[in-house]
């Protein structure tokens, strides 16, 4: 480290001066010594010794500037050796540097995302005191949005009744549709208690954020603060915002303020773009059963809720401490109006709710979902490293192989081993951080492109400086680690034979070395290659799932009226006349809707009671949407008894439903359910009121990777009140040409009412599987990175091997070896390399297996096909890299090999 | 190694220095004594030579230094000749030998 030491010196020269200084004193006081010692007085001695020292500064000087400019020179000395070095061997370079740069390209891009979906904190005061709550344990005894929300009464009685937290926020997301000027567009929006602001500590930018007395009247508050980027991008940063009145759901709202510049939210990858008081959810969130979700319901439970912990409180000692106080809070609900009639089952099941404190200091990830595939991509991306790494070690100890002549002339003309070591080093500094700058673009490039996978996200793919960084730590550790291996090669030079002796004859140390790092990249590269065929053949599986229902030729859309202030009678009218006009296009075979869209993870679950004794509460309640006549036809789910809905069935007040064969099977068994009677709801005394009037086959609806549910579908004409409209069009050609129609018709009827998930359902099924797809794209792409990488690991070492042995091939030639021998001597060296990196790594890979299999759809944890095409294709790759250097040796003339020699 | 254009005189610097420390352990303040007193007082070393060359020659890794205690018990920075600097040596004096002998035989034909 005597570089970084000088190096410390330049910034701060101190040390060195009084070291100097000590040393040039002494020299001083030494003669003034002999001085004295041959008669003078001390004063004398002095004088005469410092007249003849002379100027001492300009001594110091010159002697400091000597040792800095001499390291300076050496340095750019090492440098511009390195830079003729990496020069005079272009292909060397090119193969070392772009073996790095793909390396450390993968890894930073990787890292780039790793880091902001999961390591960063919220740009919030003390991020580490902040929690989610969540309930588990219990049955919410009404309908829930997840285990993340909580009614609102409820909400506010932890709010004000716990000891441990300093301030609890709640926070409701939703999409908006907001109107300023001429234009109308959908954002995402929040509705947030009053005192999110303050719990955060989150400042405004322009004007002010909301105080809790912004949150005290329900419906009084008609107020909106904009997120800083959304007011950069739409207002153009225009101060004079603050005041002005915006159109949002068809409700006049005054802006008073902009948050502060940074802070998008506690959902991760999700920004919001305004911020509402809590207080207007019922003027926010109109038709469907919106209405029920108020700010006085306790059983419906939609607020999620965050706490800051006060300094002094563990998270686990706050989480104790609040069970008494919920418990007390639900013994006191179940005995209100609300819960009058729930059976004893009901309030048991509710009573058992228990409250859990997450960590949130890096707020709660809608990305979530891609911690583990990120995690193992950097796993994979790392092995690419070790790969990249063994194969620069490879190519540089050829190449010391190749100099050690050149080496042991340099030690012998008296150049020292640490100048040589340091030279070599600074060659492989030189190689590693040019590859590092590369595969930091190469970063940036991937993760342009990763982003476009992960939809709805606010990610970067630009680096930040820990991100540089940490590119630099992995380019200069790269560097020592694949350099230090040729210098220390370098150190057992014996001088004598490294002059005499042919080079080539040389080294057969090192070149078992080399062999084991060919076998080390096989057998990595196996363990990708593995991993990489169960991702590929998961996605294969997925994509050719039945899914029960026929995407092809179908085109869908969705619209929600209510967002620009419709009443639920002038939001049915519309969708009537929207889907006569629609069912009128040309090429259009049939068409439907529906309220809930099909395969975009949407869900709905509403608690039931059947006409027979069914499952019990407790058990998953059957999910549920509403579609209209005509939806089954028009995507493709065949009908397996009774008959679909029809436009009679929208005037008859006789209820009418449908159900999947998941939900007979659950609910009916080996029974015929036509006939058979159901209804929303589960207190005891529900009268069921809905006639079973058909089957359809199962068919997937949450997602394509979602096992197949119970499933019930209501009449959309029987329930007028819908906020969103999904309309679905089976098309007899191009569904794709129908885009324009379908936005001309939608804008025909109101502008401010836009169409959007404007696709087709192929290309609805695919989104929903884009996780699956970029994990798979990646795994294959660093797959075959890896083999690239490991074929010329071979290539080199084989290249190598038949140059050191072409004077031993050619002497057996000569006694009479034929080529077919020499050339199975070469293919069984390949061989034997591939082979043993193969072997070795089968089972690793067997355990490996497991471990990704959480990811994995279809595939069996222990798969031997994909074991066994992993093995072929690395022993392909290895004889094909082989190929050369096998011809090279077959090649050999023996008489005109001998002669040069 | 690219020092320069190594002038007579500097050589001939490095030249006593490798010499004096091949005999041994030696600090800056005792070769300059010992060249003074081996030469019989003809050749005096210059400290403001000295320490630039004795630090110059240290990076050449031909003789290396550390901080030890002078016969009188003071701290000083001894140093020593290194394997490449024996090396080193054997090569200046062949040159010096080489040099002087062609100044010679130029001395003795004119």
């Amino acid at each position: 480290m005597s570089w970084l030491r000088r190096l410390l010196r330049t910034v701060d020269p101190q040390p060195l001066d009084t070291a100097l200084d000590d040393e040039l004193r002494f020299h001083l006081e030494q003669r003034t010594d002999d001085f004295i010692a041959q008669g003078m007085s001390a004063e004398e001695a002095r004088r005469q010794a410092a007249l003849l020292f002379g100027n001492r500064t300009a001594l110091r000087e010159s002697t400091r500037d000597r040792d800095l400019l001499v390291w300076l020179d050496c340095t750019w000395q090492d440098i511009r050796y390195a830079l003729r070095g990496m020069r005079q061997r272009p292909g060397f370079t090119a193969a070392a540097v772009l073996s790095l740069a793909l390396g450390i390209g993968a890894n930073t891009a990787i890292f780039t995302l790793l880091d902001q979906v999961l390591l960063r904190n919220l740009p919030v005061r003390h991020p580490e005191q902040l929690v989610q709550l969540r309930q588990t344990g219990g049955m919410v005894y009404g309908t829930t949005f997840g285990d993340d929300s909580f009614s609102y009464p409820l909400y506010r009685d932890l709010r004000d009744g716990n000891q441990v937290f300093s301030g609890v926020l709640g926070q409701f997301p939703l999409t908006l549709s907001l109107a300023f000027g001429s234009h109308t567009e959908r954002v995402e929006g929040e509705l947030v208690s009053g005192n999110y602001f303050d719990v955060l500590g989150v400042g405004s930018a322009l004007g002010r954020t909301f105080t809790p007395q912004d949150d005290t009247k329900p419906g009084g508050h008609p107020l909106a603060v904009l997120a800083y980027d959304y007011w950069v991008s739409r207002f153009a940063g225009d101060p004079q915002i603050v005041g002005r009145t915006i159109t949002v759901d068809g409700l006049p709202l005054t802006v008073v303020g902009v948050s502060q510049k940074g802070f998008e939210g506690l959902i991760l990858g999700h920004p919001v773009c305004i911020r509402v008081p809590l207080s207007m959810k019922v003027q926010m969130t109109q038709g469907g059963f919106a209405e029920d979700f108020n700010l006085t319901n306790r059983r419906n439970y939609w607020v999620q809720v965050f706490a800051r912990l006060k300094p002094e409180i563990a998270r686990q000692r706050a989480q104790a401490s609040l069970q008494p106080l919920l418990r007390s809070l639900l013994e006191m609900e179940v005995r209100e109006k609300g819960f009058e009639k729930a059976s004893s089952q009901n309030k048991r099941a509710l009573l058992k709710m228990s409250l859990e404190l997450l960590p949130a200091a890096r707020g709660k990830s809608r990305l979530q979902e891609y911690e583990t595939p990120l995690s193992i991509l950097m796993a994979i991306v790392g092995v690419v490293l070790l790969i990249a790494c063994a194969n620069v070690a490879n190519l540089l100890l050829a190449r010391s192989a190749a100099r050690q002549r050149e080496m042991a002339l340099r030690l012998a003309i008296g150049a020292s081993l640490s100048r040589i070591v340091r030279q070599l080093l600074a060659e492989c500094l030189l190689l590693s951080i040019t590859g590092g700058a590369a595969g930091l673009l190469l970063a940036v490039w991937m993760d342009r492109l990763l982003l476009r996978f992960l939809t709805s996200s606010n990610l970067s793919p630009l680096p930040d400086l820990r991100i540089l960084a940490f590119t630099l730590a992995v380019s200069v550790l790269t560097g020592l680690l694949f350099g230090l291996a040729p210098a220390w090669a370098a150190r057992g030079i014996d001088l004598a034979p490294g002059l005499k002796v042919d080079h080539r004859a040389t080294g057969s140390g090192s070149a078992r070395f080399r062999g084991a790092l060919v076998i080390a990249q096989v057998f990595l590269c196996v363990l990708l290659l593995v991993v990489a065929g169960q991702f590929v053949r998961s996605l294969g599986n997925l994509r050719n799932l039945n899914m029960g229902l026929s995407p092809h030729h179908v085109v869908q859309f969705a619209v929600n009226p209510s967002m620009n202030g419709y009443s639920k009678q002038q939001s049915a009218k519309f969708y009537r006349a929207l889907l006569e006009k629609v069912r009128r296009l040309p090429d259009v075979e049939s068409s439907g809707a529906s309220a809930l869209a099909v395969l975009d993870q949407d869900w709905w679950g509403p608690a039931i009671t059947t006409d027979i004794a069914g499952p019990q509460p407790g058990d998953d309640n059957p999910n549920a949407t509403l579609v209209s006549p005509g939806y089954f036809a028009t995507l493709g789910i065949p009908l397996a008894l009774g008959r679909d809905f029809t436009l009679d069935d929208a005037n008859n007040k006789h209820g009418v439903v449908i159900v999947n064969q998941a939900f007979v099977r659950r609910y009916y068994g080996n029974l015929n359910p036509l006939g058979h009677r159901l209804a929303l709801g589960n207190e005891p005394g529900t009268s069921t009121d809905l006639e079973i009037i058909g089957v359809v086959r199962d068919s997937r609806f949450y997602d394509v990777r979602t096992a197949i549910r119970p499933l019930i579908y209501f009449d959309n004409d029987q329930n007028p009140d819908i906020q969103q409209i999904n309309v679905y069009l089976r098309s007899t050609a191009d569904p794709r040409r129908l885009f324009a129609e379908i936005r001309q018709i939608v804008a025909s009827l109101d502008t401010a009412v836009p169409p959007f998930a404007l696709r087709t359902l192929d290309e609805q099924a695919e989104l929903t599987l884009s996780r699956d797809r970029m994990v798979t794209m990646l795994a294959s792409v660093f797959g075959v990175v890896a083999a690239l990488l490991a074929a010329v690991g071979i290539y080199g070492l084989m290249a190598f091997n038949v140059a050191r042995r072409t004077p031993e091939i050619a002497v057996r030639m000569a006694l009479g070896a034929n080529r077919g021998s020499v050339t199975w001597m070469v293919v069984r060296q390949v061989l034997a390399l591939a082979g043993a990196g193969i072997a070795l790594a089968l089972p690793a890979a067997w355990a490996l297996m497991g471990l990704v299999q959480s990811q994995l759809f279809g595939v069996k944890p222990h798969d031997p096909v994909s074991l066994s095409i992993a093995a072929a294709i690395l022993a392909a790759v290895a004889l094909l890299a082989g190929y050369l250097p096998v011809r090279r040796a077959s090649a050999i003339e023996p008489m005109a090999a001998l002669r040069t020699d | 190694m690219g020092k320069g254009k190594p002038d007579v005189l500097q050589g001939t610097l490095d030249l006593l220095i490798l010499k004096t420390l091949a005999q041994g352990k030696q600090h800056g303040y005792g070769i300059a004594v010992h060249v003074q007193t081996v030469s019989n007082e003809r050749l005096r070393v210059e400290e403001g030579s000295l320490y630039p060359a004795l630090h110059r020659i240290e990076q050449d890794g031909w003789i290396r230094s550390e901080w030890g205690l002078s016969g009188n018990k003071r701290k000083a920075k001894f140093y020593e000749i290194t394997a490449a600097g024996r090396r080193q040596l054997a090569l200046e004096e062949k040159k010096w030998e080489h040099l002087t002998s062609a100044v010679a035989t130029v001395l003795r034909f004119a």
